[in-house]
């Protein structure tokens, strides 16, 4: 199963999403904010945003926000679907 | 690469929907031969209903410069004999996927920077246990449900296929899978893409070292006489140029040559 993270409800009329897919790209871990067809993943080890296109001012405020205030619950949700690649890492070096 | 689109029949929802992207809509069978005149190479055509296609083959046969370029979709089931015919004049045919993305999301994805990393389209091959998805260009890539599922422990149920988040998602029931995961792994030209939106910090040697070996779901151990310190060092970009021995150990291990080592 997904993992959504609950939005408010003008975000999510205005078709914003946040979510972790049961099959992603590994590395880094991190969430997906989804926005019609575009894209941008917040990374969950560092709390920024792995790339510059789309630029993630493109992304609504309050939503930079919440990834930051709910990363605890990001992180569980990551760490439970990719344990072998948990955001805390677990290489021996 | 964005294509220019030619609405073929007088959808109007498609029509509607396809409108930003300021197609050439010709609704009136007797003025395609005007549409046929842009020949564009990069055309995608879009013909809604299955009925108009044997006056599309017979005016490709009659056309005096010979058939047009580009691509053609069909979002209905077509005559597999006129599909033929319709295959020998396109670059591309799409016809009749089991899922398509609504008008509105497919004019999203066909009106997007790069239309080849999203996925439009989608069927089942029960049979062989695998998906068939088509991208934006109508590229089809054949995936097995295994390379689908890859090393989640949830249940990919295909009987419930169907696409979200505007071609971005693959849905198989309550299983949900990034399209660009999929692209990631088989698509040397989605990297590059993908790798030019990475922050520059993350475009070195060593962070596209770590992501391959994690996609693959290796240890930093478990490579054949390379210490797992020697390879924690070159993630970490403490060895900038790793001797020709280590990046053939690397590169057998991760099952790729060693000059694409750098590229994930």
């Amino acid at each position: 199963m997904p993992f959504h993270l609950e939005l408010p409800e003008a975000l999510r009329l205005q078709g914003w999403k946040v979510k972790i897919r049961d099959r992603e790209r590994l590395e880094q871990p991190h969430a997906t904010v989804l926005h019609g067809c575009r894209a941008w993943r917040f990374g969950l080890r560092d709390r920024r945003f792995l790339d510059d296109s789309p630029h993630p001012r493109e992304v609504p405020e309050e939503i930079h926000r919440i990834l930051r205030s709910r990363r605890g619950a990001l992180q569980e949700a990551w760490d439970r679907m990719y344990p072998e690649n948990p955001v805390g890492g677990r290489d021996e070096n | 690469m964005r294509t220019e689109v030619i609405l073929l029949g007088g959808d109007g929802r498609a029509a509607a929907a396809l409108r930003p992207l300021h197609p050439a809509v010709c609704g009136d069978p007797r003025r395609w031969e005007e549409v046929f005149g842009r020949r564009a190479m990069e055309s995608t055509w879009i013909v809604p209903s299955g009925s108009l296609l044997p006056g599309l083959l017979r005016l490709i046969e009659e056309a005096p410069l010979g058939p047009p370029r580009g691509r053609l979709l069909l979002p209905e089931p077509a005559d597999p004999g006129l599909l033929a015919a319709l295959a020998a004049a396109f670059d591309r045919v799409l016809a009749g996927p089991e899922v398509l993305l609504g008008w509105e999301d497919l004019a999203g994805a066909l009106g997007s920077r790069d239309p080849e990393d999203l996925c439009i389209a989608a069927r089942r091959l029960p049979r062989h246990g695998a998906l068939v998805l088509w991208r934006g260009d109508l590229r089809p890539m054949l995936v097995s449900l295994e390379d689908a599922r890859g090393r989640s422990p949830g249940r990919p149920d295909p009987r419930r296929l169907g696409l979200d988040d505007g071609g971005q998602t693959i849905v198989l029931g309550d299983f949900e899978v990034a399209f660009d995961a999929l692209l990631y792994e088989r698509d040397p030209g989605f990297r590059r893409r993908a790798r030019r939106r990475m922050h520059s910090a993350d475009r070195t040697f060593g962070g596209s070292l770590r992501r391959l070996r994690l996609q693959r779901g290796l240890r930093q151990g478990d490579f054949p006489g390379l210490a797992a310190k020697t390879v924690a060092r070159i993630e970490r970009g403490e060895i900038l140029r790793p001797q020709a021995r280590t990046l053939a150990v690397l590169a057998s291990a991760l099952g790729v040559a060693a000059e694409d080592l750098g590229g994930y």
